[in-house]
């Protein structure tokens, strides 16, 4: 089960913002987005609660 | 008189607002304080689209004082010129602050006030030093307050009044995809609509301000991104052929008793200056045009949107600049609302007037939206000020059309000339009266 409340909306909409900062932004989106696949094994998980 | 905060600045943890009588002053705390030593040399603060500031204590805190509002407004009671207008200089002034390395932290219309038809930001509070790598934080807030309510409005024709009035924090991402979901070619809803609402659905909560900052944000990207919006803020419009009350001035029962009201209005405005005129159900505002030569300020009210924003264009080319149009159903004004009951205060808490008209209203009030007469003067005589008041009786050939669909006994009983003079009676002097076409223009004065 998703727990919409604990989900800060804030975080989708930096995002975008980035996104669409023009190209610039999308190279920014991009790297972040590599940053974090790299580095996925290295994350535990927290359970909400 | 004692100071008490004003119950609308209390969620900014860096600054909180008092009111002292005619002062209006910002406590600053530490981090408050902090921001305003870093921002205070800005260029911003010398432009009259920012309030001033002057450096104060207040028991020994930080603070600042600022010039008081004449008559605070809320941006659902703005027109769509107005909303646009107030879009474009939060844009604007972003932009300039990001030339110096600062940012404003928030992107709400309730920091911006407008003054007749000029509008001003107010809250200094909003500004800080930008973090190097900082996204634009208030992008979200922008959208949800200024954009998608102009997107709704300028696109599909749904008025963002009643959906500012009932949500603290606008329009939602997924709403706003909803209401616009016909328009999707059109500037802005693919992106600042589309993308936000399916991101609201599919991006997990993290710290997005530390992944971007790493990333290589730059303030650019922000410079980019306000352009952008103001692009697609310059590009909304909204002015249908016509409303409910876009023709009123022209209907020929209008034109002829024109001449004489106006005159009326003038000698009773001229008698002293007013601080606070209010003109109820204003029209095209040729009234409280004529007043605005005998007040600091006149408010225009009028519950159609098309009407106020057509004054508001036609004010804000020729003046008067003292003449402050709103969009107000006189049937339900603005109520307290908010955090508490008290985050937004209630249209008749702002300011009394103490000037009212309310010329060729009375039947609209009592046989359209069902309020008992005794009701409508007792709402006059509550606000304290004198009034202008146009009896029009239920004879009326126009109070005759509004109860076409209307059995007698649908109209409240007390909507008779003796219990309008009654009534008047008991809570008023009457200074003058002026019969009109069959219709009664009064001069009133409360009584005590």
């Amino acid at each position: 089960m998703r727990l919409i409340a604990y989900i800060d909306a804030g975080t989708g909409s930096m995002l975008v913002s980035a996104i669409l900062g023009g190209a610039a932004g999308l190279m920014v989106f991009l790297k972040s987005a590599g940053r974090r696949l790299l580095h996925r094994d290295k994350v535990t998980a927290s359970p909400e609660s | 008189m004692t100071a008490s905060f004003d119950r609308g600045s209390f969620r900014d943890p860096a600054s909180r607002v008092q009111i002292d009588g005619s002062r209006v002053i910002r406590i600053l705390s530490e981090r408050g304080l902090a921001d305003w030593e870093t921002v205070r040399a800005s260029k911003l603060f010398a432009s009259d689209r920012v309030i001033g500031s002057t450096e104060t204590t207040v028991d020994g805190s930080p603070a600042l004082e600022h010039p008081r509002i004449r008559f605070w407004s809320y941006p659902y009671e703005w027109s769509f010129t107005m909303l646009r207008q107030a879009a474009l200089l939060q844009l604007e002034l972003l932009e300039e602050a990001l030339t110096e390395d600062l940012t404003i932290k928030d992107a709400t219309p309730y920091n911006i006030q407008f003054q007749g038809t000029r509008p001003i930001f107010v809250d200094i509070g909003s500004f800080r030093p930008l973090e190097p790598g900082e996204p634009w934080l208030a992008y979200r807030q922008f959208c949800q307050m200024f954009l998608y309510p102009l997107l709704v409005n300028s696109y599909a024709d749904v008025p963002f009044q009643p959906l500012l009035r009932s949500s603290l924090d606008g329009i939602s991402p997924a709403m706003a995809r909803t209401m616009l979901s016909g328009h999707r070619r059109r500037p802005g809803v693919l992106t600042d609509v589309g993308l936000q609402a399916r991101a609201d659905r599919s991006v997990k909560s993290r710290d997005m301000r530390t992944e971007l900052s790493q990333a290589g944000f730059k303030k650019e990207l922000i410079v980019h991104n306000v352009r952008r919006l103001r692009k697609i803020v310059l590009k909304t419009e909204w002015d249908p052929d016509r409303s409910t009350w876009s023709d009123y001035a022209h209907c020929d029962h209008v034109a002829t008793q024109r001449s004489a009201k106006e005159t009326f209005i003038r000698q009773v405005a001229g008698e002293r200056r007013r601080n606070l005129i209010w003109d109820l159900g204003a029209n095209d505002g040729h009234f409280s045009i004529a007043a605005a030569d005998h007040a600091d300020l006149v408010v225009a009210m009028d519950g159609d949107a098309l009407v106020i924003d057509r004054l508001f264009r036609r004010l804000s080319e020729s003046g008067p600049g003292n003449v402050l149009p709103l969009v107000v159903d006189l049937s339900s004004p603005s109520p307290a609302w908010g955090w508490r009951g008290a985050e937004r205060t209630r249209l008749e808490d702002r300011g009394r007037p103490d000037l009212i008209f309310l010329l060729a209203v009375v039947h609209h009030l009592v046989i359209a939206a069902n309020i008992p007469l005794t009701e409508v003067i007792d709402w006059l005589a509550w606000l304290g000020g004198e009034v202008v008041f146009e009896w029009v009786p239920p004879t009326d050939p126009m109070a005759r059309k509004l109860a076409v669909n209307k059995k007698d006994w649908e109209i409240h009983p007390d909507y008779r000339e003796e219990v309008c003079r009654t009534e008047i009676d008991r809570r008023f002097t009457v200074a003058r009266e002026q019969p009109l076409e069959g219709r009664i223009l009064f001069h009133l004065i409360p009584k005590g």
